[in-house]
């Protein structure tokens, strides 16, 4: 089962991995080869999986 | 984002290829780096490109529509899921506008388009030939109803909305809506002339109970269907223990999974370190229950277990279950046994679906 959520791009701003509620956020960064940021880039989380173990789905 | 999960990211931007993360993002692993190559669309000839426009029922241009594709047609053969000959998604621009990179010849597209105010649509197979394809929304239909227990509305239970037809070309994905303060619910932009079937999702009815599936028929583009109250009655427990039939321990991290077989809704959780978990809020109906062990595949040994789907248990929760050992031994999953089957036997293993699920019987004592 493949769900595309849309997240937010950060592109290129200062802060760290924030926590809210203990639930992590995910920040990051979409760049060219070259190190340059890439404005309006749409990033979507295309799937998930556990972080320990082999994923039910 | 939940702490146990990592994840595989899509990233989509103009003029670059659209990019799928090799290695999962951790987002406890601080900042994310994604770097995307540049698109070489302009250079390519049009029988590497599916180029088309999404437009509305009058014609109007659709920006910011996202044409996902699912299959392509090559001859009289179609492949469905990943295609890595093919863009990703892609997202149409201002005028609707919107070109696909293939590197591949003589192939047809199947793409799924998602936008704002349209209803989920389906299309394809879009050639790549150098026309531009057409592809047109409508707006699909409304959908309300609302959520009681004892005859009390129910906020904040969450609706789930699924077509009956989950055939590859067909299925364009699952619906879900929140019940307001009154316990009622609106689905917008519902694709239109389909049967479905709408229920509430296990997890957010558990404090309550469960609302099972009922079917839903809709019509036209620009209509309003209602699926009536959906009644949350009690849900059922169910509970047991993953065992290694070679008598080893499980490895940490271990998950169970059930799922529901006319609802697009399921749980899941790590099993405890001596194999045992409980689902709790299952409505009456047919379900799956499965786990995953590298190395190992679901044991014929289970009394619901069918080689038509080797994956799981199939059976029909009608009460409490407290205490369902499903085996678990070592070798690879026959995924071909069904083939061997005779029409009997396979009328048999689909009228075991039907009957309460069932693990393995318990050993005998001597």
């Amino acid at each position: 089962m493949t769900s595309l959520l849309v997240l937010t791009a950060v592109v290129a701003s200062g802060h760290d991995v924030a926590i809210v509620d203990n639930r992590p956020q995910l920040v990051g960064t979409v760049q060219t080869k070259n190190g340059r940021g890439i404005a309006s880039a749409t990033i979507f989380v295309s799937t998930a999986g556990p972080r320990e173990g082999i994923g039910v789905l | 984002m939940d702490p146990q999960l990592v994840f595989k990211l899509l990233v989509v931007a103009e003029g670059h290829v659209p990019t799928i993360t090799k290695k999962p993002v951790d987002p406890q692993a601080g900042r994310a780096t994604i770097s995307l190559k540049p698109h070489d669309l302009d250079s390519r000839t049009d029988e590497r490109i599916v180029k088309g426009r999404v437009v509305d029922e009058e014609g109007n241009a659709v920006p910011r529509a996202m044409i996902a594709p699912f299959g392509m047609k090559t001859g009289n053969s179609t492949r469905y899921g990943s295609l890595p000959d093919v863009d990703a998604l892609v997202v149409s621009n201002e005028k609707g506008e919107f070109r696909i990179g293939v590197d591949k010849t003589g192939v047809g597209l199947l793409v799924k388009v998602d936008a704002r105010y349209f209803a989920r649509q389906n299309f394809g197979p879009l050639a790549t030939d150098g026309a531009t394809h057409t592809l047109t929304l409508n707006s699909g239909v409304n959908v309300v109803g609302s959520v009681r227990k004892n005859g009390k509305p129910l906020s904040g239970v969450v609706v789930g909305l699924a077509q009956q037809d989950r055939g590859v070309g067909t299925y364009v994905g699952d619906f879900k809506i929140s019940t307001d303060e009154l316990g009622e619910f609106l689905f917008l932009n519902v694709p239109a002339n389909d049967r479905y079937t709408i229920y509430g999702l296990m997890q957010s009815c558990q404090p309550h109970g469960a609302i099972a599936v009922q079917p839903l028929t809709v019509g036209a583009s620009g209509t309003t269907s209602s699926a009536g109250t959906l009644k949350v009655v009690p849900g059922y427990c169910l509970a047991g223990r993953v065992i290694l039939t070679d008598g080893k321990d499980l490895p940490a991290g271990t998950h169970a999974l059930v799922s529901r077989q006319n609802a697009w809704d399921f749980q899941t959780q790590q099993v405890n370190s001596d194999g045992t978990f409980q689902f709790d809020g299952l409505p009456e109906e047919q379900i799956t229950l499965s786990a995953r062990v590298r190395g190992y595949h679901i044991s014929g040994r289970n009394r619901s277990f069918t080689p038509l789907n080797p994956f799981g248990l199939i059976g029909v929760v009608r009460q409490d279950i407290d205490e369902l050992r499903l085996l678990l031994t070592p070798g690879p999953m026959k995924l071909d046994a069904y083939r061997r089957l005779s029409r009997t036997q396979r009328d048999e293993y689909q009228q075991r679906g039907n009957e309460p699920i069932e693990g393995a019987p318990a050993e005998s004592k001597k």
